[in-house]
């Protein structure tokens, strides 16, 4: 069983801070925590076991917030940003390698993986 | 042959291009939504239904599901049994109990899954020379008419030496005895403080209510007491301080025609505020003078090593232990500050490392000088001060069994036939003869088992096989 939150589907059987932290771009499971803090569910708490009213909090929570492809946006724009300026961390995204000094004779599979200036997750 | 190949891809992703439909013509619509996904069958097929391997469970939740005991041949020896009887003890001697009072302590939570109870048909108790005696006073100065305020004891021990079985036998005192002594046990107070029940700040009192979690407890209290609660009519008129006007007076309980069966009961029949009725439910046990009201909690040491809950506020900061509405009412019963006209408070400690360097216990019993310095995690002053209030909460230490307790159990268990690592019984036993043997086996077992440990004792006979 699923819940829809924001348009995208969470486990039911998940606690609800990791439910969030698993389904969202942009959250993580401190936030997620205290997400769930302030609106008062208990730790222990299963996403399944969430009311309507309970959703419909927790979706105005994440409204308020940038995530998904409003944050993923504002990275793709700090990125080309930094290109157009023809800085040097905008070239090294550009090229698809580490960006703050580290080695790269051997993996910098991290950048290899993420450094572009379409920057995907 | 690679050209040839390359020429036969390039006509097939021309075909698959050509067939490909780009069309939204009503007709090709009728046909998307006639068409049947393949990934769903139509029909639930129960036959196709596996049973888990049970491996998804713990130990624990594999000994509560399993029903281990069905397979225990041990009707014979269990029939023999002294059955447990606080008139006369049988110090030293393994005793069952009474089928009612069994029911009840079941209901209580008097018995853990990793107590292994499960090896035999029925749990059995191995009654303490030095230890039960000392329970059976305690029990008797309650039963003296005297203020649980006097009554408090707390049973400590290291790990797997039978606080928790010291608690059941308790249990059994209270169950067994005539005069129709109320129990109102927390088999486990990790419950209250580990973020496992829902939480609810209250204006009112300023702390924070726990309704499944008293639900569940009271839910225990009734079924395990309902034939004393049934007798206790309230001291006091009982209007419930939520729902409107007509709701108040529809549940509206009165002092003198009333019972606490009624009161408790309201908590599973309405949509009401289960933690204050919990808590009218102990102010009303401790108000009557008539039956005896003993609370019991054990792993009361959560407090202790949870003091700092899993449950945070709304800015996020982990709630103190104390401000839940539950946790507090323990404290102040233990303290003394709360108490019943005529009864006491038990409680006992988990033998956990964990809260080991912990100094709170050992200075709210007065064993030690409290260092005000440690930080919170490590010393908690306030419960050590409630713990010191009152002339003191006393402290029974439960020690480990001598050689005598250790052959009466291994006696017990050799008759119902679960130790099955000693692979040269039969022929010892015929060259020393069978008394000779046992006390031999004891000495044997007492040292495996850390000079009588009593779970590494059962352990190196039901789970070691060399």
């Amino acid at each position: 069983m699923v819940v829809h939150i924001l348009g995208k589907a969470v486990k039911g059987k998940a606690r609800v801070a990791y439910g969030l932290a698993a389904t969202f771009y942009g959250i993580g499971f401190n936030t997620a925590t205290r997400i769930c803090s302030k609106l008062g569910f208990y730790p222990e708490m299963r996403v399944h076991q969430l009311t309507e009213q309970q959703v419909m909090s927790i979706t105005k929570e994440l409204s308020d917030m940038t995530i998904e492809s409003k944050l993923l946006s504002q990275i793709r724009s700090n990125i080309q940003l930094k290109k157009d300026t023809g800085s040097y961390a905008g070239l090294r995204h550009a090229m698809g390698l580490p960006v703050r000094g580290q080695k790269t004779r051997n993996n910098a599979k991290t950048a290899r993986k993420l450094n572009r200036l379409d920057r995907k997750r | 042959m690679l050209r040839r190949g390359a020429i036969n891809i390039l006509n097939a992703r021309r075909i698959a291009i050509q067939l490909r439909s780009f069309g939204t013509s009503r007709s090709c619509l009728a046909i998307a939504t006639s068409r049947k996904s393949f990934n769903k069958t139509s029909q639930y097929d129960k036959s196709r239904q596996r049973k888990g391997s049970g491996s998804d469970k713990n130990f624990a939740g594999l000994i509560r599901s399993s029903n281990f005991k069905a397979t225990a041949k041990d009707d014979a020896v269990m029939e023999l049994l002294p059955t447990f009887n606080i008139v006369n003890l049988r110090l030293g001697d393994v005793v069952k109990y009474n089928s009612e009072v069994l029911r009840k302590m079941y209901i209580s939570g008097s018995f853990k899954p990793w107590q292994y109870d499960e090896i035999y048909s029925q749990p059995v108790t191995l009654i303490r020379k030095k230890e039960t005696s000392e329970l059976l006073n305690f029990h008797a100065k309650c039963f003296k008419g005297t203020h649980s305020k006097t009554n408090r004891l707390l049973i400590t021990g290291p790990s797997g030496i039978g606080k928790s079985t010291m608690l059941a036998q308790f249990h059994a005192m209270v169950f067994d005895d005539k005069k129709g002594a109320v129990l109102v046990s927390i088999p486990n107070a990790e419950v209250i403080v580990d973020g496992s029940s829902d939480f609810k700040y209250n204006a009112k009192t300023g702390l924070y209510d726990q309704q499944m979690l008293s639900k569940n407890l009271l839910h225990k209290f009734v079924n395990a007491n309902s034939d004393v609660i049934g007798e206790i009519k309230l001291a006091e008129d009982f209007v419930p301080i939520y729902g409107n006007k007509k709701q108040q007076e529809e549940l509206k309980l009165t002092k003198g025609k009333n019972t606490l069966l009624d009161l408790a009961n309201l908590a599973f029949k309405k949509q009401t505020n289960a933690t204050y009725i919990f808590l009218c439910v102990l102010a009303e046990l401790s108000k009557q003078e008539e039956h005896p009201v003993f609370l019991s909690i054990d792993n009361f040491s959560a407090f202790v090593q949870h003091s700092l809950t899993k449950y945070r506020n709304t800015e996020n900061k982990p709630i103190y232990f104390q401000k839940l509405q539950l946790a507090k009412t323990i404290v102040d019963y233990i303290s003394g500050e709360a108490s019943f006209a005529n009864g006491g408070v038990i409680a006992a400690t988990h033998g956990s490392d964990k809260h080991s360097i912990n100094e709170t216990l050992k200075v709210g019993l007065g064993l030690k000088q409290p260092d005000l310095y440690k930080k919170l995690k490590d010393f908690d002053r306030s419960l050590a001060e409630k713990m010191l209030e009152n002339e003191g909460v006393k402290e029974l230490r439960v020690g480990k069994f001598d050689i005598d307790e250790c052959q009466s159990l291994l006696s017990h268990m050799m008759k119902c036939d679960v130790i099955h690592n000693e692979y040269q019984k039969e022929e010892e036993i015929e060259r020393l003869g069978e008394e000779q043997y046992l006390q031999k086996l004891a000495e044997r077992k007492y040292i495996v088992s850390g000079n009588g440990n009593p779970l590494l004792l059962i352990k190196s006979c039901i789970l070691y096989y060399t």
